[in-house]
């Protein structure tokens, strides 16, 4: 494995990189076309939009309050915005703010080009990873065509960067690259090691927290074992700093973040996958799209690195080469994330599936080396002519799915079908002539490349902006929910639904399962508690859309429907006044204290850091179905006419 | 060393019984899967697609052969009256006589029907090892032969969507098509032997009765080596060989006569199967670019395997005559199988992708010729892959190659196993639950983003509540009016069933009688204004079934309404605001309409005299007599292409029936 072989000259090698990488850049450039980074819409990925939605929020945050961290009143009846849910968000954040601020660009453009400039990336900091794990230049080119290969065209990896994970594909990716810097840190330390693994971690786990998950124990493990093998040897005060640096450059959310981990909730819903889903994994079969990303398994790159990468491990163990062990538990680890822990009770929500990408990323490296030792002249002159043909027979098997891979990533590379004539061509009878024009199919649904939010969605948004009466916006389908938010100044109910707050249980369609969406009197209890004043339908929901006591159709744009509560209820559980509500700021007016209590509470979720000022303090009101409860607000002593709750931070 | 050998032989032999009966073993595991003994013996029509039509087919050739002892009818229940068994089962005769034979000791003919098609499965390893032996294949190349006839029948796409749909007599025809070209290649080869000669006589006779599409697919491979061999055949073998010929001929004369004469209502249509050259290329990465060309979904692993093996293995035979020192010597050389095969694999691909380019052949559905060029292309693939596949070949590999092997089956696994599943979706383990994102995104789905929906493709019964709405049609229908069927195969199980007069079944009925077809008319059964109601009157409509939304039709609240719905509103039963009737001209009802036979009753006018004449909304046919004194004259009509009855002169009671005289043209 490790037997030097003959190297390709300079230009040969500068050859096959461009090659590759133009082709790299090529379908990168298709998928995230500027056209579309340039539009002021966001791109229609669903988790697109919960991001800029919380970028937004952030932005806004930051300018104001200096903060990173807030209360968002306007979502969920009042979530902390910054805190627990967008810890996947950091980089993606201060990426397309530090543009927006540098540059002058549109805050929604910087945002939209973290995605185009990530991908851009993701071979050359793989190809990087290979070089600082000793891969020669042979090999590290292979390395970098097969994550080229499974970047565009491996269904999870694919999934994330065209949904809206794209953080996750990123930290994937630079975990990798920091793994293997500090694994060449360890066997040949040096300052600018340390310094480019501590700044690569850093910037991993800035990317997305479960950076962490991904290298706790290869990077644990590797240390360990080069301190019982090589005890002089290992740098601790080197390996100490790297984490304390990369602690240290994401202590500004994980301090917060850790200050409220109470609001925690387990919302584990989409990537659940067990043991078995290995298998239908590699013979891409679909048993769940929930699961597995909405999409039938294309794994060919990722099981044939990981096959390859196996094969490269088990000859680096025999040859005592100690890379093996940083590989075996990098991808072991991994894959162990990706397939069992979604059997863990409490781990669940950590969406295990996502974890096949850094394994299938760690595996693309290190598969290049056993690939490197078969694809040689000398072995395939030793074969017989009838293995030969027993291979070339295999290999021409392999290629439909090579093929369904490149259409998986490109659909437009096959020509689409003419229509086809059956009875459509067929003479009719004269004198019953009734053309009728067959359109094949909605054209619109035959790219992988991201598109723009499309103009129905956009047209709702404005019509709900226009909505005259105060009070909350149920939205059913967690995406417009999302977008609904930081397109309108309305108060929404809705959007992503496991965001692993507590807060989600403002949330009517967070479970189907969810009485409040399968008994009547829980439905209206729930409209008067949250002050829903309108509700936006996309998919038919027989249970809800029948009640028409306790809604009236209003109006239709698109597939969504509109309808109005009939309630007349207001944003007070108790009492009466007016609210405005802004981010980390509810201001009242005209408020009247409940006469009996001579408190007043708001229809708002309750946070601790929320200050009342003048003359009046708050405290949390339990509310059924929601663990958070509302404000309440009494005076000190009597209620003022005015005031103004503010996030005291 | 001789005892030695011996053992070895034994052993060898032992093997390739154990392996073939294992391969039988499961190929009729598979068939029994596929065929269901409880729906074979349910004696219940299997009712997939086609079969529902070749059950309709069946039941009209038992009932004329039962009245007239011919297989075709005048139909007055299907399409306002059509000539049935004439021109659209010429290639179903031999299943329509098989199950009059059975019917004639008391089979129930649904099972003798359904038998036919596990019979057909049943075969198929069985021929596979005839085929074998015809072409002299080792042992070893005989087994993998069956095994991939075997996987070939299940697990390649087309192959299976033939069976499955219902074109299993081009199945079977596939399958004795190539038994026929290793009877004529020992013929040609063993010219003392008479056997294969008399074999191919009466393999090539039933084939002619049964399908004679297959003469297309083995005209070329036998036509060459007879060719090739014809100076070295002595007078007698030539002889025998005409006869051969001579017999097929007659045997198509069961059919064939009558098609002749009706061949003037078909129409230069055709619908499916028809692909162009560039389908090769999406056969090859299995895209599925058009169903109605290659079947629903496309899974071509196990032909693409025999194409290549068949293809190198052809190249290897041509390459050994290539060092000899003349042509003679080279031909000799060369292995005799080699220009069969060359012709059968070109022949039948050329027909398969370049045959829409000629009507002639484009009507016979060219791809079909892809079962033929599979299962003949398989023969040299066996003698290859037996070959490569010797334990002598693998042993002496080194390390890394083995494990680059291994890596390389590992690659292809998945592809098989998914071959597999999509056939046998009862076993998969897939929940199934993303039909609808499925069925949305149709280039997605092409580039196989999701799966092409797919369904058990294992034969059924007919669902139960056909019976149902049979039933209710029954107690409703009677003679006052006919049944638009939109569901093809619903339409097709009314009409063989039961006395329900329907307009419906297979829509692309490539003859003039379809213009009596709503969805032929037009796809969606859009009829603007009053076409629809001048449709519905027409052919007398009483009622429209509907299985699939045409919401343009189902929404002509003018002409339909609501009565009944089946199968949870999956089928719905709309009855006609016209007042249908049978009578175009004059007055009087339908007293009985059955297979050859139409009795009516003519009223007089108010005047109390008879009309001079009627005119029924029945097809005409040039074989319908009148009795009593009466003639049948044809009155034209603007939209429909084949006409009305005229009963000239009108009389009280009058009866329409077939008198077969097929002199002039009918």
């Amino acid at each position: 494995m490790t037997a030097p072989k003959p190297s390709n000259s300079k230009a040969t090698r500068l050859a096959i990189f461009f090659v590759i990488y133009g082709l790299h850049v090529a379908v990168v450039f298709h998928a995230i076309r500027p056209s579309v980074i340039e539009s002021p819409l966001n791109y229609e990925g669903v988790d697109y939009q919960t991001h800029l939605e919380q970028t937004k929020t952030i932005a806004y945050l930051l300018e104001r309050y200096g903060h990173l961290w807030g209360y968002d009143p306007n979502l969920l009846a009042g979530q902390p915005a910054g805190l627990i849910f967008d810890v996947d968000n950091k980089l993606h954040f201060l990426f397309s703010y530090g543009i927006h601020r540098l540059t002058g660009a549109r805050l929604i453009v910087a945002f939209k080009l973290f995605p185009l400039i990530s991908s851009l990336l993701a071979p050359l900091i793989l190809l990087l990873a290979a070089r600082m794990l000793r891969l020669d230049w042979r090999q590290s080119l292979c390395a970098f065509g097969l994550c080229v290969f499974i970047w565009l065209s491996d269904h999870a990896t694919r999934f994330m960067w065209g949904v809206g994970m794209i953080s996750f594909a990123t930290a994937s990716y630079l975990s990798v690259l920091a793994a293997a810097l500090f694994f060449r840190y360890l066997t040949e330390p040096s300052i600018r090691r340390l310094a480019a693994t501590a700044l690569t971690l850093a910037i991993a786990l800035n990317a997305h927290v479960w950076a962490f998950a991904i290298l706790v124990v290869p990077l644990i493990g590797t240390y360990v074992w080069h301190w019982r093998k090589c005890e002089d040897k290992t740098p601790h005060i080197g390996v100490w700093a790297i984490a304390l640096v990369a602690l240290g450059a994401n202590l500004y959310w994980l301090a917060p973040a850790l200050r409220f981990f109470k609001l925690v909730a387990p919302s584990g819903i989409v990537g659940q996958t067990g043991p078995w889903y290995l298998l239908t994994d590699y013979l891409e079969v679909l048993i769940n799209a929930f699961n597995t990303f909405f999409s039938s398994p294309h794994t060919l790159g990722r099981f044939g690195a990981l096959f390859a990468a196996f094969l490269t491990l088990r000859s680096m163990r025999r040859e005592d080469d100690p890379r093996w062990r940083l590989g075996a538990l990098a991808i072991g680890w991994s894959l162990f994330l990706a397939f069992f822990i979604a059997l863990i009770p409490g781990l669940r929500e950590m969406e295990p599936y996502r974890f096949v990408v850094p394994a299938t990323l760690f595996a693309a490296v290190l598969a290049a080396p056993w690939l490197c030792s078969v694809a040689t002249r000398e072995l395939y002159a030793g074969l017989s002519p009838a293995v030969r043909a027993l291979l070339i027979f295999l290999l021409l098997l392999v290629v439909p799915r090579v093929a369904g891979h490149i259409f998986y990533a490109v659909p437009e590379l096959i020509p689409y079908p003419s229509s086809t004539a059956t009875l459509h061509a067929l003479p009719r009878v004269p004198g019953l002539q009734s053309p009728q024009q067959v359109m094949a199919t909605d054209l619109s649904q035959t790219t992988h490349s991201l598109r723009p939010v499309p103009e129905i969605a956009m047209k709702l948004a404005r019509y709900i902006d226009r909505l005259p009466e105060e009070g909350r916006i149920v939205v059913q389908h967690w995406a417009l929910g999302e977008l609904l938010r930081h397109t309108t100044n309305k108060s929404i109910l809705g959007g992503f639904p496991d965001r692993r707050l507590k807060h989600e249980a403002a949330h009517l369609f967070r479970r189907p399962q969810d009485p409040r969406l399968n008994s009547a009197t829980e439905l209206a209890h729930y409209l008067v508690r949250y002050n829903a004043r309108y509700l936006v339908m996309t998919d038919f929901h027989a249970v809800i859309e029948f009640q028409r006591r306790l809604f009236e159709f209003k109006h239709k744009i698109g597939p969504h429907r509109i309808y109005r509560v009939r309630h007349r209820g207001n944003y007070f559980m108790r009492g009466n006044g007016n609210v405005r509500a802004l981010i980390n700021r509810i201001e009242v007016r005209d408020a009247v204290a409940h006469k009996d209590t001579q408190q007043l509470v708001l229809r708002f979720h309750y946070l601790r850091t929320m200050r009342c000022r003048p003359r009046c303090r708050i405290f949390r009101v339990g509310i059924p179905f929601d663990d958070v409860g509302f404000i309440g607000v009494e005076g000190t002593p009597t209620l003022p006419r005015t005031f103004i709750l503010e996030n005291g931070y | 060393m001789g005892g030695e050998q011996a053992t070895l032989e034994r052993r060898s032999r032992r093997l390739f019984r154990g392996g073939l009966l294992a391969v039988v073993a499961l190929h009729v595991t598979l068939a029994l899967y596929f065929v269901p003994p409880s729906v074979v013996f349910s004696k219940k029509p299997i009712y997939d697609i086609d079969y529902a039509l070749h059950w309709y087919h069946v039941e009209r050739a038992l009932e004329s052969w039962r009245g007239a002892h011919k297989l075709w009818s005048y139909d007055p229940h299907v399409l306002a009256g059509h000539a049935a068994g004439a021109l659209e089962d010429v290639s179903f005769k031999a299943v329509e006589l098989w199950v009059i034979a059975l019917r004639a000791v008391n089979v129930h003919p649904a099972v003798a029907f359904n038998l036919f098609a596990l019979l057909v499965h049943l075969l198929v390893p069985l021929l596979a090892y005839l085929v074998g032996h015809l072409f002299r294949l080792e042992r070893r190349q005989r087994l993998v032969l069956v095994v991939l006839w075997s996987m070939l029948w299940y697990f390649d796409s087309f192959v299976h969507w033939v069976w499955f749909c219902g074109m299993i007599s081009w199945a079977l025809a596939s399958q004795l098509g190539i038994v026929a070209l290793g009877l004529l290649y020992r013929s040609l080869e063993e010219k003392t032997k008479k056997r294969y000669i008399i074999g191919l006589a009466l393999v090539t006779s039933f084939l002619a009765l049964h399908h004679p599409f297959i003469a297309l697919s083995i005209a070329a491979p036998a036509l060459a080596i007879y060719i090739r061999d014809a100076r070295r055949l002595g007078l007698r073998r030539h002889a025998a060989l005409v006869g051969c010929l001579a017999l097929s001929v007659l045997a198509t004369m069961v059919w064939l006569p009558t098609a002749m004469k009706f061949a003037h209502y078909m129409l230069k249509e055709d619908s499916f199967l028809r692909p162009t050259i560039d389908y090769f290329l999406y056969d090859l990465f299995d895209l599925t670019r058009s169903p109605d060309q290659t079947g629903p979904t496309t899974r071509t692993m196990w032909r693409v395997l025999v194409l290549a093996a068949g293809s190198v293995c052809l190249w290897r035979w041509w390459r050994a005559g290539r060092t000899a020192a003349s042509a003679a010597a080279a031909a000799e050389a060369r292995d005799r199988r080699t220009l069969l095969f060359f012709a059968l694999g070109a022949s039948t691909l050329l027909l398969a992708y370049t045959g829409s380019v000629l009507y002639v052949t484009r009507v016979t559905q060219p791809y079909r010729h892809i079962v033929p060029m599979a299962l003949g292309m398989a023969v040299p693939a066996a003698v290859l892959l037996g070959d490569l596949l010797r334990p002598t070949q693998l042993r002496g590999l080194s390390r890394p190659a083995k494990l680059l092997l291994v890596f390389a089956v590992l690659m292809v696994l998945p592809r098989f196993v998914r071959n597999v599943l999509l056939f046998m979706p009862s076993i998969e383990i897939s929940k199934r639950d993303t039909d609808q994102m499925r069925s949305r995104h149709s280039r997605l789905r092409l580039a196989g983003y999701f799966d092409s929906p797919t369904y058990e493709m294992r034969q059924r019964k007919p669902p139960k509540y056909a019976y149902r709405l049979r039933r209710w049609l029954n107690r409703h229908v009677g003679q006052s009016g006919r049944v638009v069927v939109e569901d093809y195969m619903l339409g097709e199980f009314l009409a063989a069933t039961s006395k329900i007069p329907v307009l419906g079944g297979l829509k692309q009925r490539s003859f003039h009688h379809g213009d009596a077809h709503l969805f032929r008319v037009d796809p969606g059964g859009v009829l603007p204004g009053k076409q629809l109601e001048s449709y519905l009157e027409r052919y007398a409509v009483r009622y429209v079934v509907m299985t699939k939304l045409y919401k343009q039709l189902e929404w002509r609240k003018d002409m339909l309404k609501f009565r009944k719905a089946f199968d949870r509103g999956r089928t719905r039963v709309y009855e006609t605001r016209i007042k249908p009737d049978y009578f175009k001209r004059g007055k009087g009802r339908i007293i009985s309409q059955t297979l050859n036979r139409i009795d009516g009753e003519v009223f007089a006018g108010d005047d109390g005299k008879l009309p001079a004449s009627v005119e029924l909304r029945f097809h005409w046919m040039g074989t319908l007599r009148c009795l009593p004194a009466c003639r049948i004259e044809r009155v034209p009509d603007n939209d429909d292409r084949v006409g009305f009855i005229r009963v000239v002169p009108a009389r009280p009671r009058f009866t329409i029936y077939n008198g077969y005289d097929l002199s002039k043209r009918p």
